[in-house]
């Protein structure tokens, strides 16, 4: 049986279309322990998650991708082209991105504008400037959604022997390591892109 | 008077006048071992970016029919980032300016727009100062109340802006760690 390498810590892909806002919440997140994607766009942080503006395909990937998986997604909502709105709902239409716990950030306190976002599924809303004391709330949204997960992988396994629906064949075809990569893995069973390119921008 | 005091006044100072709030206090807070460089950076991308949106509002606001949206929309980016950094001052006059956009007043953005050049070239030359002094060995956490790192020196007595002219003389640059590799501007340029 193996081991989980449960100390990998949680990822973050953040979206920012300000640089020193990036560099802000970068640092924030790294700060509270957090491994940390910056992207300046809500058609890049797409790109990044595997799923093309125009259809809500995914891309299955190895078993070893399985390291870039994004246990959250925190986004501006002021961005030009795409909004954070915007990203939000393309999260939300997408099968294996729904899961993925997204918070919201504006530098506006508007009711309305809060209110639309966690009625489309956001998990949060932070006024920006983005404090230390707002990190704490983040790992909570990641650890519910880890065991919303676990409980419905749980479920399928129940259900049919060998093969889960929704998930990709090479990790089902390993047979001792394929609850713990399951386990890392956590909310995307399938897709995750190919490139493992840290952002930093 | 060490860099450790020249630094902790100025920013003390900065606080004192209404440049900075407490957001600076946050950023200073999450600068340590590991992130040594973070203020600076931070403050170096501010000041790239504050001038670059200041540009782009000049010439919006050149043209004969004005696009307010395009206006408020470069304002709201300033004011964003002003308030990350704890730019206190530009980010209020920020908010003024909005408020001019909404009125679709030329003349009333034309006036905001020279206000907050005025403030963010003083803001952005104490910030180089600040830069100037952490390069050649002052912390940045200083002029925080908790962080500072020894007693502040005689803060209301000279002007911080003398004190690059003694920095320079004791140290040399060592701007590598503190740009950004998209920003190539060596230092001495902004000395305007």
């Amino acid at each position: 049986m193996a081991v989980v390498a449960s100390e990998t810590p949680f990822h973050v892909l953040a979206v920012d279309d300000s640089l020193p806002d990036r560099k802000l919440i970068e640092r924030l997140l790294k700060t509270s322990s957090f491994q940390v994607t910056t992207v300046d766009s809500g058609s890049k942080a797409l790109q990044f998650l595997g799923i093309h503006d125009d259809d809500a395909s995914t891309v299955s990937v190895h078993a070893h991708q399985l390291d870039v998986a994004v246990n959250l997604i925190i986004t501006d909502y002021c961005m030009p082209g795409m909004t954070g709105y915007d990203l939000l709902k393309k999260i939300k239409e997408s099968s294996s991105l729904r899961d993925i716990p997204v918070v919201i950030m504006s530098s506006e306190n508007i009711p309305s504008r809060i209110n639309r976002c966690l009625e489309e599924g956001a998990d949060e809303f932070f006024l920006k400037p983005v404090r230390l004391s707002d990190m704490s709330k983040l790992k909570p949204h990641i650890l519910k959604s880890r065991c919303r997960e676990h409980y419905q992988q749980e479920q399928q396994h129940q259900q049919s022997d060998s093969n889960s629906n929704d998930c990709s064949s090479p990790t089902n075809k390993s047979s001792s390591s394929d609850s713990s990569r399951k386990r890392k893995a956590e909310d995307n069973e399938e897709i995750l892109p190919q490139k493992n390119r840290p952002r930093h921008s | 008077m060490s860099a450790a005091n020249q630094l902790a006044a100025l920013i003390a100072n900065m606080f004192a006048t209404g440049l900075l709030d407490d957001q600076f206090q946050q950023l200073q807070m999450l600068q340590d071992p590991s992130a040594p460089n973070f203020v600076s950076e931070v403050v170096t991308l501010f000041c790239h970016d504050g001038e670059r949106i200041i540009g782009e509002l000049a010439k919006l606001l050149d043209k004969p029919t004005v696009d307010f949206d395009r206006v408020d929309a470069f304002v709201h980016q300033l004011k964003g980032s002003s308030a990350s950094v704890g730019a206190l001052k530009v980010k209020n006059t920020c908010i003024q300016f909005r408020e001019f956009c909404q009125q679709k007043s030329k003349d009333g953005c034309l006036k905001t727009l020279e206000t907050v050049r005025i403030n963010f070239y003083e803001l952005r030359g104490k910030f180089q100062t600040m830069l100037q002094i952490f390069q050649v060995g002052g912390d940045v956490r200083g002029g925080h109340p908790q962080l500072a790192m020894g007693p502040v020196g005689d803060a209301g007595a000279s002007d911080p802006r003398l004190f690059p002219q003694e920095v320079i003389q004791s140290g040399g640059i060592d701007g590598a760690a503190c740009w950004d590799d998209a920003y190539s501007t060596p230092l001495s340029e902004w000395r305007n």
